[in-house]
């Protein structure tokens, strides 16, 4: 197969900076792309080349196959990463490539049509005996119709859009009373961000967990794992907080789920980087959620505990090379942990916000990364994803982790934009959090006790006193600026050979 | 020195009791703080303790908690503001629903319409008890963001009495 040496990244933001990272390791060029308006944003500043797509809809930039296609080509690409979310799980998009004579980074567009169909990718799991929730995915779509099979799973209940995914289209119905208007609901939603309103049903589990399995497959029958990552602490169905290991999971129960996704990688001769997502319940039963078929926007949890890239081994894969380490080679190591950081107000119902982000703050802290899209000075508008930052950290153990995430929260800021920083750091500090009682519902049952309170006289004194002492309008402490935010990965890099030779 | 500033939006009085380049003590609230900076420009008590700060123009992240400060008072009354009942758009998005009609009296904290934007749904309560006197906007519509999408008459103060 033939050497990549030239890359297109056709996406933004912080997982285009991810993929640039690596390749310029590895020596590879990189072709950037960016919507009017993004001209400097650091994914567009920072390649080694860098164009246009021109404005209006995402269907003519980001989404625009013909011309991200028509770009590689031009500027001699032999391969597309998609990154994740827009082109990503796009199967035409994978056809489209091959049929151009380009490498697209991910698996191939048929496992990625079964998987990427709610539908289709459970009646393969049936096959091949993975548990999956009791529920209805069949195509009969009448409302009385699915009043009844939920009725027959037993309340509470989930409505899901079939087409869907990030909570768009899903509704908890905890009693049949709710469910008609639920369903209009989800419907609606569905509607709007898919363009299809097809539903399933499912049995909605109590106290769950979301454990994900890292998968990696080459070309040569190689069905590697990667551990878990717990994501259980989400909001409307976004993940805000990720780690590995995850507090739940003994060594059989570690060894029984990564056994199951590799049977499923087996099974479908997966190809690359990919998750599994399953659901945990209290006494330790597993169902097969879904499976995204593409890199992860928490993988570099995993990068954290294995010392691995995970950008490099699927561009190895994309080569047509096999994986560079056999399954027993592979040792998760201490505790990585992630939040995302987003442009909202945790304390105005988390609606976005917008502004400048003045300044990232810095840390002397070692083993901790930011991945982010924006640099001092950068403008966060509402349209795109309002994820503006990941921070990432490891530690010897879970609790380090944790210290050090809370530090590096108060370090980093951001400062003038507002995020949900301070809703991160109460949620590390939650005594449920501390104990790993880590379930899906984590920020629901915990909602008083996650409130904000005021600060106190002290803090706003402290704030007085360093407006009086510091310079009017000037940016003061230890503040970040572009290149130590590349800096950041570079330290990883460190900690990967400190952790390998 | 007493002054009158305005951190987060509210209005607040201090004084200052001593200060010189790298230290200072002030009066707030009836307590008094001492601190002095670090050489990287960090804050630290009277303990020579650090406090963890940032600052960025008016923006400040101290010991994790933000704070945006104005050396002046309050231009006007933020209360002013909600007492019309003005309701802008946080962001750009459609307005999906409507559950409010022109002249209704609603409480505080109904729901008045569902905003769809970045394809979720939110649903704009209202900030106060009263009467709504202006609808510019019907289902389907697309807004802008800070666009006045529906105006509020406070309810008269005795009718809240009762």
């Amino acid at each position: 197969m033939e050497k990549i040496t030239k890359i297109l990244m056709a996406n933004r933001g912080e997982i285009s900076r991810r993929v640039q990272s690596t390749c310029r390791e590895l020596g590879i060029k990189m072709v950037a792309i960016y919507s009017e308006g993004e001209e400097s944003l650091p994914h567009a500043t920072e390649a080694d080349q860098a164009f246009s797509l021109g404005s209006g809809p995402l269907s003519e930039t980001y989404l625009n196959q013909k011309k991200i296609i028509d770009l590689a080509l031009k500027t001699g690409c032999q391969a597309i990463h998609p990154g994740y979310g827009f082109l990503s799980e796009n199967s035409s998009f994978t056809k489209a490539c091959k049929a151009a004579g380009l490498i697209f980074i991910g698996p191939t567009p048929e496992v990625m049509e079964l998987m990427g169909d709610k539908q289709s990718s459970k009646k393969k799991m049936e096959e091949i005996q993975v548990p999956l929730i009791p529920g209805y995915h069949g195509d009969r779509q009448e409302p009385e119709f699915l009043k009844d099979q939920a009725k027959k799973i037993g309340f509470p209940v989930l409505i899901k859009a079939s087409a869907g995914g990030g909570g768009k289209g899903m509704r908890i119905v905890l009693k049949e009373a709710d469910f008609s208007s639920a369903l209009d609901g989800a419907r609606r939603e569905a509607m709007n961000a898919f363009g299809d309103d097809k539903v399933l049903i499912e049995k909605y589990l109590l106290n769950p967990r979301h454990i994900e399995i890292q998968v990696f497959s080459d070309s040569h029958g190689n069905h590697l794992h990667l551990f878990e990552r717990e994501c259980s602490i989400q909001r409307r169905y976004q993940k805000i907080v990720e780690e590995s290991p995850s507090p739940a999971l003994n060594a059989e129960l570690r060894q029984k789920m990564t056994a199951t996704a590799t049977k499923i990688t087996s099974a479908l001769g997966y190809l690359g980087a990919g998750t599994l997502e399953f659901m945990l319940d209290e006494f330790g039963n597993y169902y097969f959620l879904e499976m995204n078929t593409r890199l992860q926007v928490e993988h570099p949890v995993t990068e954290m505990i294995t010392g691995l890239d995970l950008v490099a081994w699927q561009i190895l894969v994309a080569e047509g090379k096999p994986l560079p380490l056999k399954q027993e080679q592979i040792m998760s190591r201490g505790h990585g942990m992630e939040v995302r950081l987003y442009a909202e107000d945790p304390d105005q119902e988390f609606l976005p916000s917008t502004g400048t982000i003045k300044a990232f703050g810095d840390s002397e802290l070692r083993d901790w990364r930011l991945d982010t899209g924006y640099r001092s000075g950068n403008e966060v508008s509402t349209q795109f994803d309002p994820m503006i930052a990941k921070l990432i950290v490891w530690g010897e153990d879970r609790e380090r982790a944790r210290h050090k995430l809370i530090q590096l929260l108060k370090q980093i800021g951001p400062v003038g934009l507002v995020t949900n920083r301070h809703y991160l750091a109460r949620i590390l500090q939650h005594p449920a959090f501390i104990d790993g009682a880590t379930t899906t519902d984590f920020v629901v049952k915990h909602k008083d006790s996650l409130k904000r309170s005021p600060p106190t006289d002290e803090a706003q004194a402290r704030a007085l006193a360093l407006a009086l002492l510091s310079p009017e309008q000037k940016t003061i402490g230890a503040i970040m600026n572009s290149s130590n935010v590349s800096g950041a990965w570079d330290q990883l890099s460190g900690f990967r050979m400190g952790g390998r030779l | 020195m007493r002054k009158e500033w305005t951190v987060n939006g509210e209005p607040i009085q201090f004084e200052v009791l001593k200060q010189n380049a790298k230290s200072i003590s002030l009066k707030f609230k009836e307590k008094i703080y001492h601190y002095s900076l670090r050489e990287d420009g960090s804050l630290e008590t009277d303990q020579n303790e650090l406090i963890i700060s940032l600052r960025a123009g008016d923006d400040f992240l101290i010991d994790g908690e933000d704070f945006n400060l104005v050396r002046s008072k309050p231009a006007r009354l933020a209360a002013g503001k909600n007492a019309q009942g003005s309701l802008k758009s946080p962001m750009p998005g459609k307005i999906l629903k409507i559950f409010v009609e022109l002249g209704q009296e609603v409480d505080l904290g109904e729901p008045l319409l569902v905003l769809e934007a970045m394809k979720m749904e939110h649903t704009i309560k209202a900030p106060i008890a009263g009467t709504v006197k202006g609808l510019p906007f019907a289902v389907g519509e697309q807004v802008k963001s800070q666009t006045e999408l529906i105006q509020l008459q406070a309810l008269p103060a005795k009718e809240l009495a009762t």
